[in-house]
């Protein structure tokens, strides 16, 4: 039932899209990969920048999350404080899996189509005829050209294998940000070698068409990384800023926070009290 | 901190996933749909396994069956390290050898009584699918699925005299079965040409090709020096095979990827929908179409990809469920169905004895008897 509905909404309208592409486009697999992805990309890019700008507030708030974790011993106690320190910060904790939970079977769905679009076998071209509308249009393509720039889409590509390592190496680089935290850039540091070489394996396995749909998405992820935090090494600025944080008492003052400090972001008599307040309650 | 390290080994770690997992999304490997072949010792060859092709005896049309030899022959030195992946034309056999043309170990010689390999050639082109036929001469036709054209003299595998030693390059990939009659080879492209060329040397005989809107998956020769040509446009043609012109044509309502089985004048095919129908073969119109579900309080038909047969005026078809279905060949009225406990039924059915010997994908062997309109399997005994 669920794949029914997978295969109805997604797969086969993709497939389909990716055909169409395929005419418009001089009868290039390859083009019609690369204009498809682009489309997808774009079509869900408030879905990531949303995902991004969460995932930075998150960031942005670790250090306060690591002072109550080091101050509260009792686990349930702590929870509230992490809970309510997140919600004076408007983060929601699940902000960034949220979207992705919504890309997650686009992301699939598209791979899915990549690889039924270019049948490796006769008995392919015969499933691929199922998910197919009987438009004319889309009938008269098929099969589909299978080779793009010299190489065929239906066979892993040592060249594709190295542009997906390549491409991701720098698509977890531009997502990477800086922390203070000596785990949290150990984590960045290992994930930023291991994710290349994990697609790269994958890529060694799966056809080159998947591996282009993986190459242009890493593409449009940099630009999109670049566009939302921008590259600070190379004095670049975001075009599209993450929101700072703000809290219940300063929503009338726009947060002055840097999101990279360590400082705690309010006193220890919690954050909604005013500082002029925490002093007469010592005095 | 532990949210914000949880989300990053979410984002990080279900994106990688997400290529392994579209991995796992079902593509069809190549399993292969060589029709039954019955030789001139009374044995079948048959494609028992994917890439397989064994001879089998059968003791009688109900079985059991037994195993004589299976080629490749792992245990066999020369053998050992093929891979042909599928085989989906049908062999062909003479008395001095069976040929059996692979999806990606190019084409092999064996010898009939022990199946080993007298000689073979692998650098035909990318991989054969349906396009190899024996011509009247006796010379092999082989069509590959980047364009190449190879007609070899059988006893050698070399290129038959007057043929380019490498094959002749038509411009699309080469997937339907080639037509050889007495003058010419007739052969089709998934470019939606249709072709036919001299044995002498390969040249073109029609004034121009035939040519059709989409990709022809499959060609077979009809009566009366006609040619059946299914075609991805949505139509069925019929050519004259003497001057490649169009006598008629008729519209399918899905995919026509199968040869037809002819009788009293029509030719009987179906759809990757499950429709089937009858072409007058004289008057290249259609006789009768029978949809998929024709309300007739039986299950529907699914995909129709093994060619039927027609005997005693019963028409037999497997369907992709899989399932056998008896018909009225006249009306199209079913008058059965039989589900079959296999996987599905890709290859063309072969009749024996009056009934239809089904073989499903995975080496199950099936008898369909129109008589009472039931299907039995068919068991197989110790390997010989």
């Amino acid at each position: 039932m669920i794949g029914d509905i997978f295969t109805w909404v997604l797969l086969d309208p993709m497939i389909n899209t990716l055909v169409v592409l395929n005419n418009v486009f001089f009868s290039s697999v390859g083009l019609s990969i690369i204009v498809f992805t682009i489309l997808i990309r774009i079509i869900t890019f408030p879905l990531t920048l949303r995902q991004l700008h969460q995932t930075r507030a998150m960031q942005a708030i670790g250090p306060n999350v690591q002072e109550i974790n080091k101050k509260y011993s009792d686990p349930r106690r702590r929870q509230q404080e992490i809970m309510k320190a997140y919600r004076e910060a408007g983060v929601n904790p699940l902000g960034c899996a949220g979207p992705f939970a919504l890309q997650f079977p686009i992301l699939i769905a598209l791979f899915a189509a990549v690889r039924i679009t270019l049948p490796q076998s006769p008995e392919a071209l015969e499933r691929l005829s199922g998910h197919l509308y009987s438009w004319s249009y889309i009938q008269h393509a098929i099969p589909l050209g299978t080779h793009f720039l010299g190489m065929d889409l239906r066979t892993p590509n040592i060249v594709f294998v190295a542009l997906v390592a390549l491409s991701t190496f720098l698509q977890t680089k531009t997502t990477v940000t800086p922390t203070t935290d000596e785990r949290a850039r150990a984590q960045q540091q290992m994930m930023t070698f291991l994710m290349p070489i994990m697609l790269a394996f994958f890529a060694l396995n799966l056809p080159s068409g998947v591996s282009l749909y993986w190459i242009v998405s890493g593409i449009v992820s940099i630009g999109s990384n670049v566009a939302i935090y921008g590259v600070p090494s190379l004095r670049i600025q975001p075009l599209f800023p993450a929101p700072q944080p703000t809290t219940a008492a300063d929503e009338s003052t726009p947060a002055p926070r840097s999101t990279s400090s360590n400082r705690p972001a309010r006193t220890t008599h919690g954050p909604s009290r005013s500082k002029r307040k925490n002093r007469r309650r010592r005095s | 901190m532990r949210s914000s390290a949880a989300s990053r080994v979410l984002l990080f770690l279900i994106l990688p996933l997400a290529v392994p997992l579209a991995g796992c999304v079902r593509t069809a490997s190549p399993e292969g749909w060589a029709a039954p072949l019955p030789t001139d010792d009374g044995s079948l060859l048959l494609s028992l396994d994917k890439g397989h092709i064994s001879s089998v005896e059968l003791s009688s049309p109900s079985g059991p069956a037994a195993v004589q030899w299976t080629f490749p022959n792992d245990a066999l030195e020369s053998d050992k390290d093929l891979d042909p992946k599928a085989i989906y034309p049908a062999p062909v056999s003479t008395s001095s050898a069976v040929f059996v043309a692979t999806f990606a170990e190019g084409l092999f010689a064996l010898d009939p009584a022990t199946g080993t390999q007298i000689w073979h050639r692998s650098d035909l082109g990318e991989n054969i699918v349906s396009a190899f036929a024996r011509t009247p001469d006796g010379a092999l036709a082989v069509g590959t699925s980047d364009g190449w054209l190879h007609l070899l003299e059988p006893e050698t595998g070399d290129a038959a005299a007057g043929w380019p030693a490498h094959g002749i390059r038509l411009p699309d990939g080469i997937w339907a079965t080639p037509v050889a009659t007495p003058d010419s080879l007739i052969v089709a492209t998934m470019g939606g040409e249709v072709l036919a060329l001299d044995y002498a040397a390969g040249q073109p005989l029609w004034e121009s090709p035939f040519k059709a809107d989409g990709a022809i998956l499959d060609l077979a020769p009809l009566p009366d020096d006609r040619l059946f040509v299914p075609s991805l446009d949505g139509h069925v043609y019929l050519l004259d095979a003497r001057t490649g012109q169009r006598i008629g044509a008729i519209e399918t309502d899905h995919w026509v990827w199968m040869q037809p089985a002819v009788s009293g004048g029509k030719a009987f095919f179906g759809d990757l929908r499950g429709d089937l129908y009858a072409l007058d073969i004289t008057a290249g119109t259609l006789a009768w179409h029978a949809p998929s579900n024709p309300g007739d309080n039986l299950p529907s038909m699914e995909r129709l990809k093994s060619r039927p047969i027609v005997t005693d005026g019963t028409l037999i078809v497997a369907d992709s469920a899989p399932a056998v279905h008896f018909l009225d060949a006249d009306t199209g009225r079913r008058l059965n169905r039989v589900p079959i406990d296999a996987k599905t039924v890709r290859a063309p059915l072969l009749e024996l004895d009056g009934a239809a010997l089904v073989l499903a994908t995975h080496g199950k062997l099936f008898l369909a008897n129109p008589d009472d309109l039931s299907v039995i399997q068919i068991p197989f005994g110790a390997a010989q």
